[in-house]
């Protein structure tokens, strides 16, 4: 049998090792930003991919647009009965928009930490090996996208944006959200309670929320929202649902399980989302 | 032209690999099992095969820089990983007779040997706390299943192609 390794080979293959480990010291430091060759790799890599995955993604849409037919005519009759309802709801949601804008004028506050730009985009490729769960979108820096922007879709917040390179970003989904990247979150009610969302429960397949005061009143059905405090989130955007509230290990806090709104698995389209206050703000800052 | 017939068919093994994971339907399956497409590593081992082991370093070092950099961000897991299997495929041919048989198995046990790798980077890392049995039970078995099934409908032609390539570059 050959030798698998001569001795030269060896010794490479053991600075190699050395080189590997020093590598992943320096892509596991939080960083801020990735440095500009990375940047640049992953912008013509993402250019690459829109290339091949736009025929191949008409062609997946094709298929599940004739499943969709199949079930047209449930939906329709489901969709018509609340038809109605929103026709009201449209009413009293314009005529409360008004009297907000008229009081906020009244009190000379223009901009809200609810104010936001949508920044549309699409998928343009995921990490196959889903050891962490990202999607890559087709808007970068160029675009005006920023690092922990929040990532929503029609239904609900779905991620954050863990990296921007300047015509690319990465997102990090909520389903894989670790205890770096807590989203401040509250429990709407007549009292808001605030909290964290901490972590996502795989086997559930719901959103943990945690540092809740023992003594806050949570109940099932209530609906969880970003709070816009810390971060670059807006306030408002719709997270999901309290399924369970629990007392943590220590007795101390409250952890509720929350069903998030959007399925963070299927995302086809996402829009990210800029806080119009922060623009604001920095033109004053500028000013000045 | 003829230069740039392997590294289009790697650039689309490549690429064909995250689009395969987007477009797949995302029910019940894709959340518990993790089918994940090791197709650029099938094609690297074939590569390995026909044109050398050095050659097939070469591809691996540069596409396993390309995923590191583009899906993972954790920098030259898989550019060691990729060049190391390159290495090893390429040594290993030499033992067997050249067929499509050798080469699949070939490629199932670089999937095997990448993922249990990367599997063990991410416990060290603290990325992940699966025990062994949970990895293989929800991760390897349906990547390799699914990579058989890739090989069983791909590595033939691929593995024409491939040929075609080499004979091709023979001729100039």
């Amino acid at each position: 049998m050959p030798q698998l390794f001569g001795n030269k080979r060896l010794i490479f293959l053991l600075v190699s090792i050395v080189i590997l480990v020093m590598l992943i010291g320096f892509s596991l430091r939080s960083r801020d930003e990735l440095t500009w060759p990375e940047q640049f790799v992953k912008d013509t890599a993402g250019f690459v991919q829109l290339l091949f995955g736009k025929p191949a993604q008409e062609i997946a849409g094709f298929f599940e647009n004739v499943n969709d037919l199949r079930r047209t005519y449930k939906e329709n009759e489901l969709l018509k009965a609340r038809l109605e309802e929103y026709a009201a709801l449209e009413t009293e949601v314009e005529a409360l928009r008004q009297e907000n804008e008229r009081l906020r004028a009244l009190l000379d506050k223009k901009e809200s930490l609810r104010d936001f730009v949508p920044i549309q985009a699409t998928v343009i490729g995921r990490n196959p090996d889903r050891w962490r769960e990202t999607i890559i979108v087709n808007k970068g820096a160029q675009h005006g996208v920023k690092k922990d922007m929040a990532v929503i879709t029609p239904a609900g917040l779905v991620g954050k944006v863990q990296h921007a390179s300047q015509f690319t970003s990465t997102v990090q989904l909520l389903s894989a959200l670790d205890q770096n990247n807590r989203i401040s979150a509250y429990v709407q009610g007549k009292e808001n309670v605030f909290g964290l969302i901490e972590g996502y429960d795989e086997k559930r397949r719901e959103l943990l929320l945690g540092e809740i005061p023992i003594d806050a009143k949570v109940e099932k059905k209530q609906k969880v929202l970003t709070s816009g405090l810390g971060g670059v989130f807006p306030k408002g955007l719709p997270i999901g649902e309290v399924t369970e509230v629990k007392p943590d290990q220590y007795g101390l806090t409250k952890v509720v399980y929350v069903k998030p709104f959007a399925n963070l698995y299927d995302i086809d389209d996402v829009m990210i989302v800029k806080r119009t206050i922060d623009a604001a703000l920095q033109e004053e800052g500028k000013a000045k | 032209m003829n230069k740039w017939r392997l590294p289009f068919l790697a650039v689309l093994c490549f690429v064909s690999e995250s689009i395969f994971v987007d477009v797949w339907p995302k029910g019940d399956l894709y959340v518990y099992y993790f089918f994940v497409p090791r197709f650029f590593l099938v094609f690297l081992v074939l590569t390995a095969m026909h044109f050398g082991g050095t050659r097939a370093m070469g591809y691996g070092f540069i596409f396993g820089f390309l995923y590191d950099c583009v899906y993972t961000e954790l920098l030259g897991v898989y550019a060691f990983a990729y060049t190391l299997i390159a290495y090893l495929a390429g040594k290993a041919v030499k033992w067997f007779h050249q067929n499509w048989f050798v080469a699949s198995l070939l490629s199932l046990s670089a999937i095997v040997l990448l993922d249990s790798y990367v599997y063990g980077i991410q416990l060290l890392i603290g990325r992940t706390d699966w025990s062994f049995s949970v990895f293989w039970e929800r991760r390897l078995w349906p990547t390799l299943l699914l990579n058989l099934a890739f090989l069983l409908a791909f590595s033939y032609p691929l593995e024409r192609r491939l040929a075609k390539i080499r004979r091709s570059e023979q001729e100039e």
